[in-house]
């Protein structure tokens, strides 16, 4: 693809294709990120993001300092080292794993889980390694461009704090730390990173391969997202904003919650649900609803259930059925498999 | 099947196994007590109890204090009311709980536990609370979660952590929460005693609610937010206990019988114990009952009114409190001819003040 008698690129039109590819390429665009900065995310999905993204923040110090010792400048590796402790933090400093953490509390997450890694994707971790080893082993300039994404940061960063703020209120405001020292912070590593690329990809074979390693970091992001879209769906019935709430006839199993639990009055004689400090009166059909949320059905295969015993349509039944399931689901007393 | 004539059901009895509590927080609905109290009721007299709920058509039984779990017989009071085949609730601190009985309790039959939260951050609650408690009450949360029992997550909003919706939010969903119930301090006992301190301004109030709905959209099936407008700050009066004497029934540690847990702020009503008389006999026919139940006791303007028996005329022992007569329209209602002595408090009391920490008996 390279090629080599062409002359060098002068500094506008190497930055601009650099910026080109960014623009049309960076994970800004992803659907993923789309719906999380439009509020569209659920828990659950924002969760599935920040347990996957964790692996990948806590192994830029590790990228970091392998281009560090693949770098025989003194004076780069002055610039560069600032980065280590960035992440990592130093003396007093959390740092921003130390802020990442937070946000994986304050969305629910258990520290220890997210260390442990336990939700990480096998797609995310292919990624996250491949970019390890190609800041090992490729030269540190091109090293350098690799993190050049980070041109594009601070606008995604702001773009995520204003969502986060406004669709995803629960989170607490201290769990956001990370993004609002980011914007700063990003934009002032990208020009660092930037004029470490100029200066020391001085052949147009270099500067080749500056921007397809920025291609390459580009892609490794989108893949990300694709594995965390394909794990935890974007949306769903439980997204925000949506007043009707009704489990879909595609979605798992449905089971009722442990704590939750069918009897017949002792009065009246009706079946009722019990569930932590409170009860339903069933009626006949709500009844064989709940007694079929056994784990081993979908709300299709429950309406089928109905339809044979009721002898109707399964049509008839759906819009019933499936808004019972959201309002028992909502109310925590039947969980539903992914 | 069995069979009951009345109306009025009992579903949950609340249990209030003891008012002794290691905590110390200014808004206790416990009564403000003077002078010596009975002796609580045994484990045999409790289960008795339990027992005569469930004949009477109760089915969920609500453990709570005081502290209930300074109880040492609470496991086998769970076990019992799980024999009846009653929901049993536990409705705690968290302070005395340990991991070994927690899960002893769970062996027991346990099905769902509630523990209450000061605040979202240490300082503020042990501010509360009056001892260093917020810590404790997180290392609990989390037995509850790795045994598995769902959790409820109670936080009392007073004017000191109302502007903290959304940390207390994410407190109920970083412990795994099902539920997290925002409950804004209810004006009665030590309460009532520390309002000027506890009444937050209406501009408070307010963004509480929006904030609280929008968190509740938004954790929609991941967390089931309760949370009920403060009655002193609406038009309409709260259906206080769904009704008096209709839905519910207290059982005080010493065996006193109560409509609800607070009753005692209405100086003229008699309470029967359950060591004298069997508590279907004090549900269907003691005076105190009686007294609030249906619509004919109302007087107007509650009496003529649609909504009679949609709010059931407010509370009962607010009406005496804010007007002088349990009788009477409670003034949380715009209606109210005693409105003016709630506006009056509304103005009054929100400026700074001390608080006082309740006490034991």
């Amino acid at each position: 693809m390279s090629d080599r008698d062409a002359s060098i690129w002068d500094r506008e039109s190497f930055v601009e294709r650099l910026r080109a590819l960014g623009m049309s390429r960076y994970h800004h665009e992803h659907p993923f990120h789309r719906a999380m900065n439009e509020g569209r995310l659920t828990p659950e999905q924002l969760r599935g993001w920040v347990a996957n993204r964790f692996y990948y923040q806590r192994h830029i110090p590790i990228k970091d300092a392998a281009i560090l010792s693949n770098c025989p400048l003194r004076e780069v590796r002055r610039i560069w080292i600032h980065r280590l402790s960035d992440h990592d933090g130093r003396g007093g400093e959390p740092g921003g794993l130390e802020a990442w953490l937070r946000l994986a509390e304050g969305v629910g997450l258990g520290r220890e889980e997210t260390l442990a890694g336990t939700l990480v994707l096998p797609g995310v971790r292919f990624a996250v390694e491949a970019y390890v080893t190609f800041c090992r082993t490729e030269p540190w300039p091109i090293a350098v461009a690799s993190s050049l994404t980070e041109l594009f940061a601070p606008d995604l960063m702001k773009e995520r704090l204003e969502a986060f703020e406004k669709h995803y209120s629960w989170i607490p405001a201290s769990g956001l730390d990370y993004f609002r020292s980011r914007v700063t912070q990003a934009r002032k590593d990208s020009s660092e990173g930037l004029e470490l690329v100029m200066a020391h990809c001085a052949t147009r074979e270099l500067q080749e391969r500056a921007v397809r390693a920025l291609s390459f970091k580009c892609d490794l992001l989108w893949a990300m997202l694709d594995a965390i879209t394909l794990a935890y769906g974007i949306g769903g019935s439980g997204s925000p904003g949506k007043e009707l709430s009704e489990v879909s006839l595609g979605n798992g199993n449905v089971r009722l919650a442990r704590h939750a639990r069918v009897k017949g009055d002792p009065v009246t004689g009706k079946p009722t649900l019990l569930y932590p400090e409170g009860m339903m009166i069933l009626n006949s059909t709500g009844e064989a609803i709940v007694r079929l949320c056994d784990g081993e059905r979908t709300a299709r295969d429950i309406v089928a259930s109905l339809a044979t015993r009721y002898q109707v349509s399964p049509e008839a039944l759906e819009r019933d059925v499936t808004e019972f399931l959201g309002r028992l689901r909502d109310r925590q007393l039947v969980e539903v498999d992914r | 099947m069995m069979q009951l004539q009345s109306p009025y059901r009992p579903l949950g009895l609340l249990a209030e196994l003891t008012y002794r509590c290691p905590l110390g927080c200014p808004y206790c609905s416990n009564p403000v007590f003077s002078g010596p109290q009975g002796a609580e009721l045994t484990t045999e007299e409790w289960i008795r109890v339990l027992g005569e709920g469930a004949e009477l058509g109760v089915v969920h039984a609500l453990f709570s204090g005081g502290e209930p779990v300074l109880r040492k017989d609470l496991a086998r009071l769970v076990a019992a009311a799980r024999e009846k085949d009653l929901y049993t609730n536990l409705i705690t601190s968290a302070i005395g709980l340990s991991r070994a009985k927690l899960l002893e309790l769970k062996s027991a039959g346990l099905d769902s536990i509630q523990i209450s939260f000061q605040s979202d951050e240490a300082a503020g609650a042990d501010y509360i609370a009056g001892i260093p408690a917020h810590e404790k009450k997180l290392e609990a949360a989390r037995w509850v979660r790795d045994a598995e029992l769902p959790l409820t997550v109670n936080v009392v909003l007073h004017r000191g952590n109302i502007s903290r919706i959304e940390q207390l939010v994410g407190l109920a969903v970083s412990l795994g929460a099902h539920r997290l119930e925002l409950a804004h301090t209810q004006y009665y006992g030590w309460a009532l005693r520390n309002r000027k301190a506890l009444l937050p301004s209406r501009a408070e109030v307010e963004e509480a609610g929006r904030v609280a709905e929008r968190a509740k959209t938004a954790l929609r099936g991941e967390l089931e937010i309760l949370y009920v407008r403060p009655d002193y700050f609406g038009d309409r009066p709260k259906p206080c206990m769904n009704g008096w004497g209709r839905r519910y029934l207290t059982v005080s540690p010493e065996g006193d019988v109560l409509p609800c847990p607070t009753a005692r702020e209405i100086p003229s009503l008699i309470f029967e114990n359950v060591r004298r008389r069997p508590l279907r006999d004090i549900w269907e026919r003691s005076e105190a009952f009686n007294r609030f139940r249906g619509t004919g006791w109302m007087p107007e303007p509650c009496r003529s009114c649609p909504e009679r028996e949609v709010d059931f005329g407010g509370c009962r022992c607010q009406a005496a409190i804010l007007s002088g007569d349990p009788g009477r329209t409670d003034p949380a209602c715009a209606l109210s001819p005693h409105r003016g002595n709630l506006l009056d408090i509304l103005d009054a009391e929100n400026e700074e003040a001390d608080f006082q920490y309740r006490e034991n008996p």
